[in-house]
C-alpha cells in the first residue's frame, strides 16, 4: 500500500514529460497561406457575375453589324452560363479549403484538456489534489489534442492540394481563355466602337440647319447621342467588371501554383506557412488590383 | 509558369499562358481593330476639316464596321474550337466534396472528444457529490448532466 503514492506519482511525470514532448511539436495552428489562397480563390466565383451581362453586349454588336450578325447569341449564353457555374465551383473549393485550413483545433485540445482534468481528479476514485503537475498535464492533453487535428488536417490539405492542382489550373486556363476572346468584342465597344458611333453622328450638325425636317433629324441624333453616352459608360464599367473577373481567375492560379509548389517541396506545409504567406501577400495585390 | 505580375498583362496577348488560338486570335483581330480604328479618326478628322462629305463619311464608317465584324467572328469561331473543361471541372468538384467530407470528419473526431471529456466530468461530478456530499456539489453534478445531455442533443440535429 506504501508503494501506491510513488508509483502514482512516477506515472504523472512520465504522462507530463511525454505531453510536453508532443506539445513542443505543435506549431501554429492556423494555415495562413491556405486561408489566403482560399480567400483569393472565392473571388472568382463572386466576380463571375459580371460574364452574366455579355448577352446584351451580344444584341448591341448585332445591332451594330446590321444585317449580317456577328454574335451567336445562343451560343453566347451556353458559354456565359458554363463560365458562371465553372467559377461559382471554384469559388465552393476555395471555400472548403478554407474552412479546413482555419478548423479551430483549440476545440479539440480543451476536450482533451478536459478528458485529462477528469481523469487526474478521480483516479481510483479518489479526489487528488489539484496541484501543478496536474495543470501542466492538462497544458499537456490540450497541446496534444490540437497537434492531432491539426497534424490530420494538414495531410487532407497536401493531399487535395496537389490531387487537384493540375485541374485547378486547367480549369483556370480554360476560364480564363474563353473570357479572354468573349471579352474581345466588349472591349471594341468600349473603347472605340461606340465613341466613333456618336462622334460620327455629331459629325452630320456641322454645318447649320437648313429646315424644319432638319431641325428634327438633329434632335433626334441628339437622343441618339445621349443614348450611346449611357451605353457607352454601361459598357465601359462592365469591361472593367470582367477584367477584374480576369484578374481574380490569374490571382488564384497564382496562389494555387505557391500552395502545390510549396507541398510539393521537402518541406511541409506546416515548415512553410508563414514563407507561403509573405509570397502571396507580394504577389497577389498587385495581380487583384 | 509563373504569371507576370503586372495587372497591365490581362490585356496585352503574349503575357500569360493562354493557349496559343487565343493568343493568335487576339493579336490577329486587335491589330484589325487598331488599323480600322486609325481608318475611322483619319475620316472623322477629315469631316471636322471639310475635306470629307457625308456619304463619304458612312462609306467609311461602315468599311470600319465590316473590319470590326471579321474580327468578331474570328474570335466567336476560336471560342468554339477550345477544348472542353467539363473533365477538370468533375476533378475539382470531387475534390471540393473530399475537402467539405474531411471538414466533417475533423468535426465530428472533436465532438466525439469533446463529448467524452463532458461524460467524465459529469461521472467525476458524481463521485464528488458521493465524497464531499453537499447542496454545490449537487448543483455540479445536475449542470455537468445537463450539459452532456445537450451536447448529445446538438450533435443528433
Amino acid at each position: 500500500m506504501k508503494m501506491f503514492p510513488y508509483v502514482f506519482a512516477g506515472r504523472r511525470v512520465c504522462a507530463v514529460v511525454l505531453l510536453a514532448a508532443l506539445s513542443m511539436l505543435a506549431g501554429c495552428l492556423s494555415f495562413r497561406s491556405v486561408s489566403a489562397a482560399a480567400g483569393v480563390g472565392q473571388l472568382v466565383g463572386a466576380r463571375a457575375v459580371s460574364v452574366t451581362i455579355m448577352p446584351l453586349y451580344c444584341d448591341a454588336e448585332n445591332v451594330l453589324a446590321g444585317t449580317g450578325q456577328t454574335c451567336p447569341r445562343d451560343k453566347v449564353v451556353t458559354y456565359v452560363e458554363e463560365i458562371v457555374q465553372y467559377s461559382k465551383g471554384i469559388g465552393r473549393y476555395a471555400a472548403s479549403l478554407g474552412a479546413l485550413a482555419d478548423y479551430n483545433d483549440a476545440y479539440a485540445g480543451d476536450a482533451l484538456r478536459q478528458l485529462a482534468y477528469s481523469a487526474e481528479r478521480l483516479d481510483g476514485n479518489v479526489l487528488a489534489p489539484f496541484d501543478s503537475t496536474s495543470v501542466q498535464l492538462q497544458t499537456g492533453a490540450q497541446s496534444l489534442g490540437a497537434l492531432l487535428s491539426q497534424e490530420w488536417r494538414r495531410r487532407k490539405l497536401t493531399q487535395l492540394v496537389i490531387a487537384a492542382h493540375p485541374h485547378v489550373v486547367a480549369l483556370c486556363d480554360g476560364l480564363l481563355a474563353r473570357v479572354t476572346l468573349l471579352s474581345e468584342p466588349v472591349k471594341s465597344l468600349a473603347e472605340q466602337g461606340l465613341r466613333f458611333r456618336r462622334r460620327a453622328l455629331e459629325s452630320l450638325d456641322t454645318a447649320p440647319p437648313t429646315d424644319n425636317d432638319d431641325v428634327l433629324d438633329r434632335r433626334q441624333r441628339q437622343v441618339l447621342r445621349l443614348a450611346l453616352l449611357q451605353f457607352e459608360f454601361l459598357t465601359k464599367t462592365g469591361y472593367d467588371n470582367i477584367l477584374n473577373y480576369k484578374k481574380a481567375l490569374v490571382a488564384f492560379k497564382q496562389a494555387h501554383t505557391l500552395l502545390y509548389d510549396s507541398v510539393t517541396a521537402k518541406k511541409t506545409l506546416q515548415d512553410q506557412d508563414q514563407a507561403i504567406y509573405d509570397l502571396l501577400k507580394r504577389d497577389l495585390p498587385p495581380l487583384l488590383h | 509558369m509563373p504569371q507576370s505580375s503586372d495587372p497591365k498583362s490581362l490585356a496585352v496577348p503574349g503575357s500569360s499562358a493562354l493557349p496559343p488560338i487565343v493568343e493568335r486570335t487576339v493579336t490577329v483581330t486587335r491589330a484589325l481593330r487598331n488599323a480600322a480604328g486609325q481608318l475611322m479618326e483619319r475620316a472623322l478628322a477629315d469631316r471636322a476639316a471639310g475635306t470629307l462629305s457625308k456619304s463619304d463619311l458612312l462609306k467609311v464608317q461602315d468599311q470600319y464596321q465590316s473590319i470590326i465584324d471579321a474580327a468578331n467572328r474570328a474570335v466567336y469561331e476560336a471560342t468554339a474550337r477550345l477544348p472542353p473543361m467539363a473533365n477538370d471541372f468533375a476533378q475539382v468538384e470531387a475534390a471540393t466534396r473530399q475537402l467539405e467530407q474531411a471538414l466533417l470528419q475533423v468535426r465530428h473526431f472533436t465532438e466525439t472528444l469533446v463529448l467524452t471529456a463532458k461524460l467524465l466530468l459529469a461521472v467525476g461530478a458524481l463521485v464528488t457529490l458521493v465524497l464531499q456530499p453537499n447542496p454545490g456539489t449537487a448543483t455540479a453534478t445536475a449542470a455537468a448532466i445537463a450539459d452532456v445531455v445537450k451536447t448529445i442533443r446538438d450533435q443528433a440535429r
